[in-house]
């Protein structure tokens, strides 16, 4: 009541919410019609029509006109997610802000209670669990990280190296960022990458951010399956794991912590690169084979000694079909 | 003390409800408790049953009301089917969370299926009363309600839709049926909220309203065949003589475009408005404006003309019946009901149904035919009709299925197989077995030619 006086009496915006719309015309109403029972006194909602081709900018006008707090921004040419998520954080007047994908949806009162958790919590982030949804099948997927609801460092929870920590969940949308990440420049996407974007950003962030707690507040609903099967544009955009990683290598031998927290980089490149070889038979015959030499020589590239380490540290099964890359290019 | 808990999911089912209330339809109770679910497919984005316009009015008349889907977040609570072991723990979960006390009386609608299953499941020693949410209960049961379910329902309430017409539903278990009074039912949806301007304010007989459905979202019809059975629907109306249409997509529905609806209607000289409203259409349904109410095979249609005597008209139904798949599909049972009640738009005056069959039997025909199984009394009923008005009623079955099951209509048995099917012991073929054999594949060689 209080903080709803205030917010009302000085128009202070306490959350900007950024979401990116780009040819998701089958979803963007029931991502909007979410929205508008998580709407509220000091809620901003930046809708950022990514140069669609289909009826998305429609659908985002109708609804748009529903949704208090609602403001469509469209973007010229069609710039990809990171690009048009750091318009929207240009664009925000937040105190604090987060981070939604057009096809996703959220549940009732989650963003009025998100708001409350980082005013209460003061630190940099706050990183939150989700619900992933396949038609009506839903399951929750938490973070591996406790205490719960505690300000600790972000770099302390980047390890241990042998299981999933909250910086192998890079998920922009599953957290609420402070004003204080975009006045030092971390909140923003790397944009030359076309995918792990958010693995990047998500290293930096636990590296470099001073502040930030895990909660459990289950509010946004994430749909697996809805992209279109892979064309080959996609294949050639799949091939900047590669990059990112590299650069993910980078920031942590250059840390103050390398010794540490290198051979957790290390790993969840190995991971990567048995993931992507994996699904191998999902490209042309050329471009496996691109991807396969890409793979190798990323892996030579990498610090001999903590490679072997990490590559020694896995299951058999795994180390065994990664030891065929590992011989000299 | 006594309980009864009413569960609903939609505010026509919530209507209903309070008719059956204000029609005796339930002994005095201490407490009536009203659980509101909300399913469709993503119920976070769909609009609340008490957000609907005079909702508000109804939920009064109940000492509490509950919302299941926050209840079970943040599963849904169509999928939400919790494990036979754990039913006790939840029962004991949903005790506290609903502060339930004494003898409780479950009043579900659906009950073959979560959520009303799942509540009959956890409360296992509950009375239980079913009741009809559309015309979809007319016909059979579509999946099996495990026993210990099935045996405690007592009866179903249903509004009287379709007069005379008996639901097959749950009648495989001798649950009673009791109708829910039409007066009642108007009563309580007059009060909900007042129709659009383009009704409020029109000329009388001057609107016709049309009824949208969700046939592309539920895979029946290509998104593109859905928008032309609209556009159908606008030229129809147009062609009656209406100027003024209201076109209402289904509450469940995927937003709809309206755009291409209005500028058919406009180049036909006819204003076209999309009314995008939470409100149930039946509350419109009292207006003096109200021409004619047109849809494909929307319950509101029997609503329409028996409630309300409206003037009503269909569109597509041969087309949707032809679609449907599989033959058990639910929605059969409203597409034959509509089809065979319901004029066609484009040719009113055409009889639906051959002189001599009513619909109770062309119902329980379609019912056997969709569950043999579950309802072995109807097959004698269903060969009776079949014999007599086969032809006539084509496009109600499938001659597969006819064939399948034995029925009259089904296809000839297939030309008797050239080689006998007991084989001879080698070296004992008898002359007689070869003539035979010759003459077949001479007939077969002359009837290819013929």
């Amino acid at each position: 009541m209080t903080t709803a006086l205030v917010v009302y009496l000085l128009r202070v915006i306490r959350l900007s919410v950024i979401v990116p719309f780009h040819n998701v015309a089958d979803y963007a109403a029931q991502t909007l019609r979410s929205l508008r029972r998580s709407a509220g006194p000091g809620i901003e909602f930046l809708l950022l029509d990514d140069a669609s081709t289909d009826s998305t900018l429609a659908v985002l006008e109708t609804e748009a006109q529903r949704l208090p707090g609602s403001r469509i921004v469209r973007l010229p040419a069609n710039v990809g997610v990171s690009a048009a998520r750091n318009a929207g954080i240009d664009e925000a007047r937040g105190a604090h802000l987060t981070f939604l994908d057009g096809d996703d949806f959220v549940a009732a009162g989650y963003y009025p209670e998100l708001a409350a958790v980082i005013e209460r919590l003061g630190c940099d982030m706050v990183r939150t669990d989700h619900v992933q949804v396949r038609g009506h099948r839903r399951t929750v997927h938490r973070i591996g990280y406790g205490p719960r609801g505690v300000v600790g460092r972000p770099r302390d929870a980047i390890l241990p190296v042998g299981r999933a920590t909250s910086v192998d969940a890079p998920n922009a949308w599953a957290g609420v960022y402070s004003r204080r990440l975009v006045d030092n420049g971390l909140l923003y996407f790397p944009e030359h990458l076309r995918t792990c974007e958010d693995r990047l950003w998500n290293w930096r962030l636990h590296l470099r951010a001073e502040s930030f707690a895990v909660v459990g507040l289950i509010g946004v609903f994430y749909r697996r399956g809805v992209t279109t099967s892979l064309t080959q544009i996609t294949d050639e955009r799949q091939l900047d794991f590669l990059a990112a990683f590299d650069e993910i290598v980078r920031e942590a031998s250059a840390d103050r912590d390398c010794s540490l927290l290198l051979p957790k980089a290390i790993r969840s490149y190995c991971a990567m690169v048995l993931h992507h070889l994996g699904q191998l038979d999902r490209y042309q015959p050329a471009q496996a084979a691109r991807l396969t030499r890409l793979c190798r020589e990323g892996l030579a590239r990498l610090p001999a000694e903590p490679l072997q380490q990490v590559v020694d540290g896995l299951d058999p099964e795994r180390t065994a079909r990664l030891r065929p890359l590992l011989v000299a290019v | 003390m006594k309980t009864q808990l009413f569960v609903a999911s939609t505010a026509f089912g919530l209507a209903s409800l309070v008719a059956a209330l204000d029609d005796g339809a339930f002994e005095p109770a201490d407490r009536r408790l009203l659980v509101l679910s909300i399913n469709a497919s993503v119920p976070e984005a769909a609009i609340a049953i008490d957000e609907v316009a005079g909702v508000g009015a109804l939920i009064q008349r109940f000492s509490a009301v509950h919302d299941y889907n926050a209840a079970v977040a943040p599963q849904h609570p169509s999928t939400w089917k919790p494990r036979t072991v754990d039913l006790p723990l939840l029962e004991r979960y949903l005790t506290q969370r609903l502060e339930l006390v004494g003898d409780l009386h479950l009043i579900v609608e659906s009950v073959w299926t979560a959520p009303s299953l799942t509540l009959c499941r956890i409360f296992a020693d509950a009375r239980i009363d079913t009741y009809a949410d559309g015309l979809m209960s007319y016909g059979p049961t579509r999946t099996a309600v495990p026993t210990l379910v099935a045996v405690r329902i007592e009866r179903l309430l249903h509004l009287d839709l379709v007069p005379g017409l008996t639901p097959v539903l749950l009648s495989e278990h001798g649950v009673a049926t009791r109708v829910i009074s039409t007066e009642a039912f108007r009563r309580v949806v007059a009060g909900l909220g007042a129709p659009p301007s383009e009704i409020a304010h029109g000329r009388p007989s001057s609107v016709a309203v049309l009824l949208g459905q969700y046939l592309g979202a539920l895979g029946i019809l290509t998104c593109d065949e859905e928008e032309a059975l609209y556009l159908a629907m606008v030229r129809g109306a147009v062609a009656a003589g209406f100027k003024t249409l209201v076109f209402k997509p289904h509450v469940g529905a995927p937003p709809v475009l309206a755009q291409p609806l209005s500028d058919a209607a406009r180049a036909l000289g006819a204003d076209l408005a999309v009314v995008d409203d939470p409100a149930i259409v039946e509350s419109w349904f009292g207006a003096p404006a109200l021409g004619a109410v047109i849809g494909c095979f929307s319950t509101a249609l029997m609503t329409a003309a028996s409630c309300y005597q409206l003037r009503t008209a269909r569109v597509g139904t041969e087309m949707v019946m032809e679609r449907l798949k599989p033959f058990e599909n639910s929605n059969r049972i409203p597409l034959t009901i509509v089809d065979a009640r319901v004029a066609d738009l484009g040719s009113p005056a055409e009889a639906n149904l051959p002189p001599g069959l009513d619909l109770d039997a062309l119902v329980q025909a379609v019912s056997y035919c969709m569950q043999p199984e579950r309802y072995p009394g109807l097959r004698s009923s269903a060969e009776a009709v079949l014999a007599a008005h086969g032809p006539a009623l084509r496009r109600y079955f499938r001659r597969r299925l006819l064939t399948k099951l034995d029925l009259p209509g089904r296809m000839p048995p297939p030309t008797p197989s050239l080689v006998t099917r007991r084989r001879p012991a080698p070296g004992r073929v008898s002359r007689r077995q070869v003539s035979r054999v010759l003459s077949r594949l001479r007939q077969a060689a002359a009837s290819r030619w013929r």
